[in-house]
């Protein structure tokens, strides 16, 4: 290993563990969670009444606690208590301003009208109001730890530097999982993302409209190393995935141009076939001059055309063809 | 990071895990402490009954073409029965969840999760598509040759992956498998160049090609929480094996002293083995300030030739909200590349194609340059401030340094900078609108690409606008523009062409949104979208002797439109009515002087396409125990130019769904 490539992971680990020290100490509240929550509701007279109790008294959310149930966070039980850890109380503050002076017979006798017994939501944290990092923050408290490294670079990453929390993309209460369904990814990601929803609209795209991959096969939404949210580690990792006949490495490579695909693609849509950011010969005469050819020569059709019916193993060879210098025309 | 390291940090994060887990178990911070307070008196307890739910659903599908696959790209074209289905279990502690939909034979996908308690997770999926390929014919030219030509191209492809996920209970340990495995099956066009590939004796050939290729992919990982980080060590191994049909072979004519007149292979496509072994850490995420760090080493090798490329990567991303309104983001990241060719290629029996001495039958004499390797250093900071509710302002710096070797050869920079320095604002400039608007000024020192402008600037802006519950609109530009004034375009001796060093770019984006609920049942969407590329370039041609000549300042232009509208109609609980229709014009060209007598030379990149998809679709509930679906989905691709050389062409589809639902 070089000597300058193990300072750098030297330094990385001590700035780490120093970060992390630090970060241990600010991320510890000086008061335990719940009395911040009892704040967050408005008294610190609250109390924690159990999502049975909550629920018993209007019934309103009996679905959205079945699916809390049948996802994950539902199966969450502490050893020490045999409860569940995350309950509606976990996320909501705790419920009992919310409750006060409703009985069971008042819920019932409402419901015997047809009438919906209205609980003071307001009176628990209203998350809706809070600012996005504060919103993120009820799950991060939470997804700290013990994860799959999904939210590995959350932080530092472009959704959360531009105010999107999780409840933007997951339906909390939809289980299971917090899974976003298929059919949902594209409207999911498109309310947002205009330029893109245009661009996969163009006469060559990758199938996203058509429900055939998806943003996230690409993307990574929690954040990521690279720019533009990408998966893996470079730009090229993420387009083999699908098109490894192009990964290489080969004996006679396109110059560097093989480490970033959108040298020559646009990823998401582009007027011209193949994806091209322009159409053949202009996107290759932009770096290279043409073949020698006169006015009245017939090669002048060949050679200022489409450069890759003679160029086709244009992302590589590993044959040198008729040059002897890699040309990739075999 | 050799094997014995990797092993070393492996059975160390695993030691050092045990050690921390029970201390950090007892202080886990930010864990919702306040509802479990007072719970050890509470019986234990007991998970509800969720009932099953289940739903099948089966039916028809029929398709029609009429022309080109362009209009149904991604469609298999044929009519088949479709089923498909949702089924969710859950029985403390199994909970299992199932989805698929078969359209046909090779268009399918399914999502299969089960878990036990919270200790074993497992999740498979299964993407499998179609997609119709070019079947294009050769420009005209001196000689073509058509050698076994297929009808129709397509490839049926399949991607799956799974992951099986084990938490060690009331432990901070996880212990992951994960895997991928993608297929490609069907046939393709193989377009070559035969003859001496001199300037009178080229043979472009056309053939069909099996295509029968397989990526494997398999990672294994751990993780834990070393008391203060959380760490993730992970290894995997991926294989390309490009199937039966991975090269192809033709007889060649002799080219000079290069090559005798012979059986020579072309087209390879070469099985690539690789492996990596990432390190993660982070800290918590919950502080003020938090840090995570990655280090991947990539190693691939092309099997058939020998080449290689071994990666280092490392970065780092730190966030510190220095106060509540200001918070600063730094990140940096470091990509070692060192790509390693062969002097000689051997790839048929031992027998070398390629070396700098042989010149016998079946082999080249070539030269083999090496291929550039390089360092990469990028790093960027943010400052994200709010100085009040509402506005949020933010400014960002960025640098990257990109040094090659091998970069003589290649006629290349040996260094490549790029700076950018960004603003942007967020702001609700009254009460139900909001304003976002971004400045980018970048500057690249010697870009490797012409396509890549030294000098850029990019302004976007976007708003929107919600007068109503039932209205929301937005209305966003984006403007590039670009310029370069140090071009480098070789000449046919890879000499600089001084002459040429000029380019211009400007590129625009404008996007419209607009969605009304018309009545409580009516919602209405309108959407149009504006692109428009264009590039002025000079551009070099050689004449017959070979000297360069410059086509000053030659215009690219590319404009596209699109308009849609979708409306849906909800008379009952029961009923849905949904139709849609999108319809996008685009064209492009470019306009090069009459320097070689082009006439002609541009007419290939003219191009000019229309094309339209239109949708219905209507669902009916029968007394709330199956429902009935019908959709017709019609597209219409128009090549309105009709050049018979490009690679665009008319076509119609028309395809009709029918369903029938049962939901228990």
């Amino acid at each position: 290993m070089k000597p300058i490539k193990t300072i750098l992971i030297m330094l990385f680990l001590a700035g780490i563990v120093l970060t992390a020290c630090e970060s241990l100490k600010t991320a510890r509240p000086m008061l335990p969670m719940k009395e911040y929550e009892k704040m967050l509701v408005g008294s610190l007279e609250a109390e924690y009444v159990g999502t049975d109790t909550c629920l018993a008294t209007c019934h309103y959310h009996d679905d959205q606690k079945k699916n809390l149930d049948a996802s994950t966070m539902g199966v969450q039980i502490s050893k020490k208590t045999h409860m569940p850890i995350v309950n509606c109380e976990a996320c909501h503050g705790p419920g009992s301003l919310a409750i006060e002076g409703l009985t069971r017979e008042q819920v019932e006798e409402d419901a015997r009208n047809g009438k919906q017994t209205k609980c003071r939501y307001e009176m628990l944290i209203e998350i809706t109001k809070l600012p996005a990092p504060a919103k993120s923050l009820i799950c991060l408290k939470c997804h700290a730890k013990y994860e799959d490294f999904n939210l590995h670079t959350w932080n530092s990453g472009v959704h959360a530097i531009n105010d999107v929390s999780c409840s933007d993309c997951h339906k909390i209460h939809m289980g299971p999982d917090l899974i976003i369904r298929k059919e949902e990814m594209e409207n999911l990601c498109e309310k947002c993302h205009f330029k893109a929803k245009a661009e996969f609209s163009l006469p060559s795209h990758h199938p996203v409209h058509e429900k055939k991959i998806f943003c996230i096969s690409c993307h990574e939404p929690h954040g990521s190393e690279i720019e533009k949210n990408l998966k893996k580690t470079t730009v090229k990792e993420v387009c083999v995935q699908c098109h490894a006949d192009k990964e290489g490495p080969y004996t006679f490579e396109h110059s560097e141009n093989m480490e970033d695909c959108t040298t020559c693609h646009s990823p998401h849509g582009s007027i011209n076939n193949n994806l091209l950011k322009a159409r053949q010969p202009f996107l290759c005469l932009q770096c290279h001059s043409g073949h020698r050819t006169s006015a009245t020569s017939t090669t002048k059709a060949e050679f200022y055309t489409r450069c890759t019916d003679c160029h086709s193993r244009i992302h590589g060879t590993d044959i040198p063809g008729a040059s002897g210098t890699g040309r990739f025309t075999q | 990071m050799n094997k014995l390291t990797f092993i070393l940090i492996f059975v160390l994060a695993v030691l050092v895990s045990v050690v921390f887990a029970v201390e950090s178990r007892a202080e886990m911070p930010g864990a919702p402490e306040g509802i479990t307070e007072g719970a050890e008196d509470m019986p234990v307890y007991q998970f509800p009954v969720v009932k099953p739910e289940i739903n099948l659903y089966t039916g028809f599908n029929s398709v029609h073409l009429d022309g080109s696959h362009n209009a149904a790209e991604y469609q298999y074209l044929k009519d088949s029965i479709i089923l498909g289905g949702e089924m969710r279990v859950i029985t403390y502690p199994h909970r299992l969840h199932l989805d698929f939909n078969i359209l046909n034979e090779k268009d399918y996908d399914a999502d299969i999760s089960y878990a036990y308690s919270d200790v074993v997770l497992f999740r498979f999926q299964n993407t499998t598509l179609f997609h119709n390929l070019d079947n294009i014919r050769l420009s005209s030219g001196s000689v073509n040759s058509v050698d076994g030509p297929g009808e129709h191209y397509g490839i049926k492809s399949s991607m799956n992956n799974f992951v099986l996920r084990l938490k060690a209970p009331d432990f901070p340990a996880h212990f992951y498998i994960s895997g991928n495995y993608f297929e490609k099956n069907g046939t393709r066009q193989q377009i070559s160049l035969l003859g001496s590939a001199n300037f009178n004796n080229r043979v472009r050939t056309t053939r069909e090609r099996e295509t029968e290729w397989t990526t494997k992919e398999v990672t294994v990982g751990v993780n834990s929480l070393l008391g203060p980080v959380e760490v993730d060590i992970s290894h995997s191994e991926k294989r390309f094996s490009p199937g039966p049909e991975h090269v192809l072979f033709n007889e060649y004519a002799s080219a000079g002293a290069t090559r005798n007149a012979g059986v020579y292979p072309y087209s390879l496509n070469p099985a690539i083995k690789s492996s990596a072994n990432t390190l993660k850490l982070h800290t918590l995420y919950s502080g003020g300030l938090v840090a995570s760090a990655t280090f991947t080493k990539i190693k691939k090798e092309n099997t058939e030739s020998g080449a290689k490329a071994d990666y280092f990567i490392g970065s780092g991303q730190v966030m510190w909200m220095i106060m509540p309104k200001l918070t600063f983001f730094l990140k940096y990241r470091h990509k070692d590349m060192d790509i390693d060719n062969p002097e000689t290629i051997f790839i048929i029996a031992g027998i070398p194609v390629c070396s700098s001495t042989n010149n016998s039958a079946g082999t080249y004499r070539c030269e083999i340059r090496p291929s550039i390797s390089s360092m990469t250093d990028t790093v960027s900071g943010i400052l994200r401030y709010r100085p009040f509710g509402g506005f949020t302002l933010t400014g960002e710096y960025s640098y990257e340094d990109v040094r090659r070797d091998n970069y003589e050869e290649w006629h290349l920079p040996r260094d490549t900078e790029r700076n950018a320095v960004s603003l942007s604002a967020d702001a609700k400039i009254a009460k139900n609108v909001k304003l976002m608007a971004k400045y980018t000024h970048r500057n690249i020192s010697n870009p490797a690409t012409n396509n890549e402008p030294e000098k850029a600037d990019e302004g976007k802006v976007n708003l929107s606008w919600m007068p109503l519950l039932e209205l929301n609109a937005s209305l966003g530009y984006d403007i590039a523009k670009g310029k370069s004034d140090d071009l480098h375009i070789p000449d046919s001796s890879g000499n600089r062409v001084p002459s040429a060093d000029r380019s211009n770019m400007k590129r625009q984006r404008l996007t419209a949104n607009l969605s009304y609920l018309l009545l409580k049942d009516v919602s209405l969407t309108f959407t149009y979208a504006y692109i428009d590329n264009k590039v002025e370039q000079d551009l070099v041609y050689n004449n017959a002797t070979g000297a360069p000549l410059t086509d000053h300042s030659i215009p690219y232009k590319e404009v596209a439109n699109n308009y849609s509208f979708d409306a849906a109609y909800m008379p009952k609980s029961n009923f849905l009515l949904n139709a849609g229709v999108s319809h996008t014009n685009s064209k492009g060209n470019f306009y090069p002087s009459d320097l070689l007598g082009q006439s002609g030379i541009n007419s290939f990149s003219s191009i000019k396409i229309r094309e339209t998809v239109f949708s219905v679709l209507g669902k009916y509930t029968v007394r709330k125990i199956f429902d009935i679906g019908v959709q017709y989905r019609y597209s219409r691709f128009e090549d309105v130019l009709d050049h018979p050389d490009d690679d665009v062409n008319d076509g119609k589809a028309h395809a009709v769904l029918l369903t029938l639902r049962k939901e228990w």
